[in-house]
């Protein structure tokens, strides 16, 4: 068939280049032969007549371009060739390739995990109709926050909002789930309207959904599970609808089990039905709660925010003391959670990136032009050879397409990476609200991938084809005549400002990444001091009613309620010391190395700054904590049972708070007082049972824990009180096993159960995996650091070197002559050098006080207090690294031959 | 035969569809390689026509990718490799087409030229 033939020959022509380029060279010296055979019948001697063939012939390059760019996919048949081509050059060129890729890849992973994480941000819920589901929110327009406290408001949007069906409510909190014969954990609990389950649209797997009915007073008591919770807890087992578990103390009865996937609202994995009438509440009274609804077919969310908000105003008229200054506000659920960052961060964060890609672009645009202006040489010979422009730009395209796509797969995997990082953090520190939400989903979007090879493609454009297109506009014989000489293409003033602004940029940030990394590194690395793997670690909570219930007497309430738990966790301590596994356990506010910081004033030494006092940990113990630690008075006492009377008012202090504070003053007896609160969140809290203005008189000095500050900047010195169960919710426990401390895990959970089913044992660790996860995230920072400032550090060397490159080959002819008129060579090298060594003062000047100012405005913080050091060897190091960036085109600009030079050969 | 001496370009430049045509002329009588294609070229028109030897390969290429014509390797008389084009039936009816085509166009201009 002749159609198959011909497209056999076709694949041929692409996938064995070679021989069909083979057989075209053969065809042509064939032609060629036989008309020199002729000529030579004609009379001609066999050289003239060879030369005359030739000669009649034409270009053979030329006709031979001629002929592949008629061939299939023509226009395209040097593109493998050029991206061969170009990935050659790319290994003939390490130092752009390396620096050039890096930047590319740098700027698209930065653009990948921006992208990503805005798209998780902003997602719907992942069902079908997921983007209709909506958060019905009251926002407090005094403070810019929102109302919980919205029952009063929600029954009236039930009985009147037309534009949102569905509408329902959940509040949230987390219960033990006991289970008969099974393991016991807190579990997150949704106290949800039926709707939620119809909103979602699905089905359960087993069982049924909660349905209105289960939201009457006094009805039985329902739940339903989540997938993780039944497979976890129950085994899977397909008989569990009608058994009984206890939330905490209350039993409730298994009436289903959805499938996986589903966790609506947050990330719930038991739901029990909300029963509250929003008719027995008063404006703005009861707890607080969250709504959701689905908007109604063919309405839009400005439809139903215009409804709600008509509403929102009646009931503001009606009650303007309370309900002056709410407004309702209807948004689409999933992205409402955003909605706290409205204003001015999103749109500031998104013009950081796009400066600092722009940054990254125009690098790599510096360097990949120079060198194109050292090849215009090759150009011209190129077209001179028959190539035309379009297949000498499509050759440069190739070239960057090829540099671009191998660092947008870079990227691309760096985002990855870090993004599954990214996600893993983010659960572990909303970990006390049961993790991120699950829709949330830290992926490359397809968009984010189309979007990398969008910039890739655009990159190859600005990189290839832009200066291929300046490089070939020159006519031929212009080109060819200047072959030798100058360029014939100028890397003007633009390029000098730009390098210029870029040392100084780089001399300015660089002693601040340079000290956190460094800062970031040391505290990664530090050593606990003991053998934190036998440390348990759990956070001792208690069931309580969500916050807002109306109670007769909520003082009442609030005292009964720490008596209990100072009960429950004085009970607990004593069960724990009779187990064989046990070697100690101890209470306290925080635990060791996290423990916050507060100001206080010591009798008889001027504080530093005054008013506030010095800075120092402050952290409450138990009469058991010393010792459990393995510290011991290194003089006065430790706790002692007497020590909470509240005539006494006793602490201890650590060796780094004598050597740091009291400067190795004697200690014992020395009075302090509590000086200013600590913040926490933008707010000035006041810790629980400190008493302002009393003095707190030093009993004792114990041994540091930890030895050195876990995190960076933090004080060292450490002030202890004694611990008053009562006065501080919730605390930590911390149980020194004997053998690794999670093999006893199952067994506290266990015994804090049997002393009261409402106490939970949360975030149970080992005190190593807190200290590894904190010093992995050190670490982390410590390399994302280290690869910016490198990279930084990188792409200045790499700029400075392509402006010195360009220059040379430009002035190449100039060197020539000089050096023919017997210019010394250092005069020569001073010349090539000049222009680098200005603009490299021009830009460390620059720079130079940019950094002073910022350490001046940061009080010595960008610097942790060693500027005078850090900064000057900055310069110093920017200067070398500059001058050596200029070192291996002056050194070629030093051999330049002047007869070569001058004869006008590439 | 001697080279043509300095031929005027305006008189014997063919253009590219022309030529085309007249390469399917050409190889209608049979087979042959590139080289006897010029030479045939200038025969039939009696020397008068100067074929740019250089464009006839990639002539001969676009031909091919058409699927007009087809090569194939052989021997020629004096036993050396040689590729050798030859007319598809679609080539056939191409040359067909085309020679009708060209003379109408021909036709046409010559009555242009009669008239005004």
């Amino acid at each position: 068939m002749a159609w198959t033939k011909r497209w056999r020959k076709r694949v041929r022509a692409l996938m064995r280049r070679d021989d069909v380029e083979r057989e075209l060279d053969e065809e042509l010296a064939f032609h060629l032969e036989m008309e020199t055979e002729m000529n030579v019948r004609a009379g001609m001697t066999p050289a003239e007549a060879r030369r005359r063939a030739v000669l009649e012939f034409g270009g053979v390059e030329k006709h031979k371009e001629e002929v592949r760019d008629a061939r299939w996919l023509g226009g395209l048949n040097g593109l493998s060739l050029d991206a061969r081509l170009g990935a050659r050059m790319l290994v003939k060129h390490p130092g752009l390739t390396l620096v050039g890729g890096l930047g590319m890849a740098v700027a698209i992973a930065i653009a990948a995990i921006f992208d990503a994480s805005m798209g998780a941000a902003n997602s719907p819920i992942p069902v079908e109709g997921g983007h209709r589901i909506v958060a019905l929110e009251v926002w407090d327009a005094r403070i810019n926050n929102q109302e919980g406290q919205f029952l009063y408001d929600f029954g009236r949007w039930r009985e009147e909002v037309r534009t949102v069906e569905n509408l329902g409510a959940f509040r949230t909190f987390t219960r033990n789930l006991i289970v008969d014969g099974g393991s016991t954990e807190p579990v997150l609990v949704a106290e949800m309207s039926a709707s939620g389950f119809g909103i979602m649209g699905v089905p359960p797997l087993l069982g049924r959904p909660l349905v209105a009915a289960d939201e009457a007073e006094g009805g039985p008591r329902v739940a339903v599970l989540g997938y993780d919770t039944w497979q976890s807890r129950f085994g899977g087992d397909r008989g569990v609808v009608g058994r009984e578990v206890r939330l905490g103390k209350a039993v409730h009865t298994v009436v289903g089990v959805m499938p996986p996937g589903f966790e609506f609202p947050l990330n719930q994995h038991v739901w029990v039905p909300l029963r509250l009438d929003p008719g027995g509440y008063a404006p703005r009274t009861g707890p607080a709660i969250e709504a959701f609804g689905l908007l109604a077919p063919g309405v839009s969310m400005a439809e139903a925010q215009a409804e709600v908000a008509t509403i929102g105003n009646r009931i503001a008229a009606a009650f303007p003391d309370t309900h002056g200054h709410l407004r309702p506000r209807v948004s689409q659920y999933g992205p409402h959670l955003m909605d706290g960052f409205e204003g001015w961060e999103i749109p500031f964060m998104r013009g950081m990136i796009t400066l600092l890609l722009l940054v990254i672009a125009v690098n790599v645009s510096v360097l990949v032009f120079a060198r194109t202006a050292t090849r215009a040489g090759e150009i011209t010979v190129r077209s001179a050879l028959g190539a035309s422009r379009r297949r000498i730009v499509t050759q440069f395209f190739a070239e960057g397409l090829v540099l671009s796509a191998v660092s947008a797969v870079v990227g691309l995997t760096i985002a990855a990476l870090v993004l599954r990082q990214l996600e893993a953090i983010m659960d572990r520190a909303l970990a006390p609200m049961g993790g991120l939400p699950f829709w949330l989903d830290f992926h490359l979007s397809a968009r984010a991938v189309l979007f990398a090879v969008a910039m890739a493609a655009l990159a190859a454009v600005i990189v290839g084809i832009v200066p291929a297109l300046r490089a070939t506009g020159t006519r031929l014989e212009s080109a060819l005549r200047a072959l030798g000489g100058s360029a014939g293409m100028a890397l003007g003033r633009t390029w000098s400002v730009l390098i210029v602004a870029q040392v100084a940029f780089t001399v300015a940030i660089i002693p601040a990444t340079v000290f956190y990394a460094a800062d970031f590194g040391r505290y990664g690395m530090v050593d606990p001091g003991l053998p934190a793997g036998e440390y348990l670690t759990a956070s001792l909570v208690m069931d309580r009613e969500p916050r807002g219930q109306d109670v007769p007497d909520p003082e009442a309430v609030r005292k009964a309620f720490e008596a209990r738990y100072a009960a429950n966790v004085a009970e607990l301590g004593r069960r724990l010391e009779s187990e064989p596994g046990v070697m100690g356990a101890t209470l306290a506010l925080t635990l060791p190395g996290k423990e916050p910081n507060l100001h206080f004033t010591v009798e008889g030494v001027d504080a530093p700054q005054t008013g506030r006092g010095f800075e120092v940990n402050y952290n409450r113990v138990d009469t058991r904590y010393f010792g459990t630690f393995g510290l011991r008075a290194l003089s006065g006492r430790i706790f002692e049972a007497g020590d909470l009377s509240p005539a006494a008012s006793p602490v201890v202090v650590n060796r780094a708070f004598v050597r740091d504070v009291l400067d190795g003053r004697d200690a014992l007896g020395r009075r302090i007082r509590f000086a200013a609160g600590y913040r926490e969140g933008g707010v000035v809290r006041v810790p629980d049972g400190i008493e302002a203005d009393r003095w707190y008189e030093i009993v004792g000095v114990v041994g540091d824990l930890p030895r050195r500050a876990i995190e960076p900047s933090e004080p060292l010195a450490q002030v202890y009180r004694p611990l008053d169960p009562r006065a501080a919710y919730p605390l930590n426990l911390t149980i020194h096993t004997r053998g690794p401390a999670m093999e006893f895990a199952p067994r506290l959970t266990e015994l804090a159960i049997d002393v009261d089913p409402a106490l939970q044992s949360r975030d149970i660790q080992s005190l190593a995996t807190v200290i590894r996860r904190f010093q992995g995230g050190m670490r982390m920072g410590a390399l994302g650091l280290g690869l910016l400032t490198g990279s930084v550090l990188l792409l200045s060397a790499a700029g400075i070197y392509a402006l010195m490159s360009f220059t040379v080959t430009q002035r190449r002819r100039e060197i020539g002559v000089r050096a023919a008129l017997g210019a010394h060579p250092r005069r020569i090298l001073a010349a090539i050098f000049s222009r680098a060594a200005r603009q490299l003062g021009i830009g460390a000047a620059i720079g130079l006080a940019m950094a002073i100012g910022l350490n001046h405005l940061s009080r010595g913080e960008t610097t942790g207090g060693h500027a005078r050091v850090v900064i000057p060897a900055v310069v110093a190091i920017i200067l070398v690294v500059g001058l050596l960036a200029s070192w291996g085109p002056a050194r070629r600009g030093l051999r330049i031959q002047p007869m070569e030079a001058l004869k006008g050969d590439v | 035969m001697t080279p043509k001496s300095n031929p005027s370009p305006s008189a014997n430049d063919v253009l590219r569809g022309t030529l085309d045509l007249l390469i399917l002329k050409a190889l209608s009588l049979e087979p042959m390689h590139g080289w006897a294609v010029a030479q045939r070229l200038e025969q039939l028109s009696r020397d008068a026509l100067h074929v740019g030897q250089g464009s006839l390969y990639p002539a001969l290429q676009r031909l091919e990718e058409k699927g007009w014509i087809d090569s194939e390797w052989k021997a020629t008389e004096q036993n050396r490799r040689a590729r050798y084009y030859a007319l598809t039936p679609a080539g056939r009816r191409a040359l067909g087409d085309e020679t009708e085509s060209w003379r109408r166009y021909a036709e046409m201009v010559d009555v242009i030229l009669r008239t005004i």
